[in-house]
């Protein structure tokens, strides 16, 4: 089956799109998103209720004003009984009239309140509550009828009204008004069945709400915890890169140095005094050729090409040998320390000491050239800034580790104060064979550099991150 | 007359070209071979047999050094003289350690390349005038700033006397004709010479006799 490309494209877009996407960003969103949707779930709870309480007053309020309607239209009817009866026994056509009068006025109140009430009536009642009206009409036109009647016509046929046409309609209206309460009541109790579910949707929205905001808080609380700890191993991993890279640079830095001074020494050094030798060759042949009392001015360019070759050779080796000198590679340790101690002496008049057993020579290339540079550092520090007159260089070796030290008797100085003088460079050096370095001083007690370098296996472990 | 034969050791062609020239122009002396590195030079000195080898210390494959103690493994006759460029003490006792009868700086004028030649030939020692008077300037500054006293004062007239000829080169059969005495007295004087100077070797004894200016 073939898949479209442009089918994954978008996937891959969105997916190159969230990698460029900081995770800052990501938590920010996750988290906001989370607490608009807790304020957005408690508002619409709280809404809810709200609504749900109005409704169930609601209810209750027109269910209870009904009740009230229809026991009103009830008891008129009863009382339209009354009135017609004392209208019919009425002796007088006076009070005859003013029974009449109180009956329009009730007839009035009945249309108004079954006009009130069928406004206020379900659908369901509808039926029963047209019936009602028909049946009231019905009444009221039978008892229309009877006004019209004279004294002898009330005296003679009253009684017959009165148990055969009055009594068994009022008997239908209230069975009616009496349905239309049982219907009444049954909505209650439906509305009451509707409270119920609307409660239970609310208890379950509510559940959702909490479940949906626990897992959504759950896996940001994964997130967060996922991206701390890989921006721990990250922070970790740079700082592993960073001192790979520090220990890298220490050894291209001594790699080049060696690289240079052995071209210095070997390829310029060489051609220089071949080309010393080659001039005094010259100087020689120009003799015999020409005689000696002609050669005068070939011979002394030929000297003074001698002498500037000899300067230049001079200054290259000197160079090599600040670069790195050529008996740590040939010989080791020792000599390179011992040379390094005659060259400080002549140039300061320091009296320097070098205690070093013969084992000393043979270590580790790294581990040599880390002693040689703290030397070279510590002699310098010495001889420049405190004042020293004699310093004692040690280096001891055991199976396991070598001990290297250098202690003046100068100014010593501050360790709180001061840093430089290259104290961070010689840190570097020995942290990055899992040696230790301790500088002992204090101002007018001399200073102490100690060193001390484990060996081989240990060197190894110390540094997780081997270079090259 | 007899000429000094040579074998020229170094890795640049041009440095040999040059020394070359400047021997061949001397009447006592002829260059029987030249070698470009250290193995080599073993086997040329094993095949021709020179007087004296001009050894370069700094070659690649097998240094002038290591090299020299082999030609005078197989032949302890031949005078070895060191080519070098550098001056410090290291290589200049490494080389005497190893057998070499010169030291000589590659900067070094011919006088000193021809005398030096003529002393290993000799079996004689002679280290470059430049080296010597570096070593003797070190050795005066080193005894000023540690107010040594000069352990030189506590030698006999006998033993500083074979001091000197020891350093010169001669063997302890040689320093014992000389004196009239047996090689047995004299190994006991160089016993003492070293436990009083606190030197380690023959090596150790031609240093220090160049620092004291017992000897060039």
């Amino acid at each position: 089956m073939r898949v479209f490309p442009s089918r994954l494209f978008p996937v891959r877009l969105f997916r190159a799109r969230l990698s460029h996407v900081r995770p800052s960003w990501i938590l920010l969103g996750g988290f906001g998103g989370l607490i608009v949707f807790i304020l957005a779930a408690a508002l619409g709870t709280v809404f809810m209720l709200d609504r749900v309480s109005d409704e169930d007053r609601r209810l209750r309020r027109t269910f209870i004003e009904r009740l009230g309607e229809l026991e009103q239209i009830r008891s008129e009817i009863y009382l339209s009984g009354t009135y017609v009866r004392d209208f019919l026994l009425s002796p007088d056509a006076g009070g005859a009239q003013e029974q009449r009068t109180r009956l329009s006025g009730i007839e009035q109140e009945t249309h108004t309140q079954l006009d009130r009430y069928s406004r206020l009536s379900e659908p369901e009642e509808a039926a029963a509550v047209e019936s009602l009206r028909g049946e009231i009409d019905a009444y009221w036109q039978v008892m229309q009828s009877t006004f019209d009647w004279n004294q002898d016509e009330r005296d003679e046929r009253r009684y017959t009204f009165f148990y055969e046409q009055l009594v068994p309609r009022r008997t239908t209206m209230l069975q009616i008004a009496d349905q239309i309460g049982s219907i009444n009541q049954r909505g209650l109790a439906r509305a009451e069945e509707r409270f119920g579910t609307t409660e239970r949707n609310l208890r379950w929205s509510l559940i959702a709400t909490f479940t949906v905001t626990l897992l959504g808080g759950a896996l940001l609380a994964f997130m967060t915890v996922t991206l701390t700890l890989r921006l721990g191993r990250e922070v970790e991993r740079r700082g592993h890169d960073l001192q790979d890279l520090s220990a890298r640079l220490v050894r291209a830095q001594e790699e080049e140095r060696r690289m240079l001074a052995r071209e210095l020494h070997d390829e310029v050094g060489q051609a220089l005094s071949a080309i010393m030798m080659e001039a005094d060759n010259a100087e020689v042949h120009l003799i015999s050729a020409a005689g000696a009392q002609n050669s005068e001015e070939g011979r002394d360019r030929l000297r003074s090409i001698n002498t500037m070759a000899a300067k230049t050779l001079n200054a290259v080796r000197d160079l090599a040998l600040l670069l790195r000198p050529s008996m740590l590679d040939d010989f080791g340790l020792v000599p390179a320390l011992n040379w390094q101690a005659r060259e400080t002496a002549k140039r300061t008049g320091l009296s320097i000491r070098v205690t070093a057993g013969d084992d000393c020579d043979e270590l580790p290339d790294d581990h040599k050239t880390c002693i040689y540079r703290l030397a070279q550092e510590a002699l310098n520090n010495s001889a420049r800034h405190a004042d020293a007159r004699e310093l004692q260089v040690t280096v001891k070796r055991t199976p396991e580790s070598v001990y290297f030290s250098v202690q003046d008797d100068g100014a010593g100085f501050d360790k709180r104060t001061v840093r430089g003088l290259g104290l961070l460079g010689m840190e570097e050096r020995v942290r990055r064979l899992g040696g230790k370095l301790k500088i002992e001083t204090s101002p007018g007690r001399g200073t102490a550099i100690v060193a001390e370098l484990p060996l081989m296996e240990e060197a190894h472990a110390a540094n997780p991150y081997p270079a090259g | 007359m007899r000429q000094i034969r040579i074998l020229l050791a170094d890795d640049h062609t041009f440095v040999r070209d040059g020394l070359r020239a400047l021997l061949e122009r001397q009447p006592d002396m002829t260059v029987v071979a030249e070698a470009s590195d250290g193995r080599e030079c073993v086997q040329l000195a094993l095949e021709h047999l020179p007087d004296v080898v001009m050894m370069d210390v700094a070659m690649p494959g097998m240094n002038g050094i290591e090299a020299s103690r082999r030609v005078l493994a197989a032949n302890p006759g031949i005078g070895v003289v060191m080519l070098s460029m550098h001056q410090d003490e290291s290589y200049v006792l490494r080389s005497l350690k190893a057998g070499a009868k010169g030291y000589l700086l590659k900067d070094s004028p011919r006088e000193d390349v021809l005398e030096a030649i003529h002393a290993a030939n000799a079996g004689r020692s002679f280290v470059s005038r430049k080296i010597s008077r570096m070593l003797q300037e070190d050795y005066v500054q080193q005894l000023d700033s540690k107010g040594l006293e000069d352990s030189y004062e506590l030698l006999t007239g006998r033993e500083r006397e074979i001091l000197q000829l020891l350093a010169e080169g001669n063997a302890n059969k040689e320093v014992a004709a000389l004196l009239n005495i047996s090689p047995t007295t004299v190994e006991t004087h160089r016993g003492h010479i070293l436990q009083k100077l606190s030197l380690h070797g023959t090596a150790d004894l031609i240093l220090y006799a160049v620092r004291k200016r017992i000897i060039s």
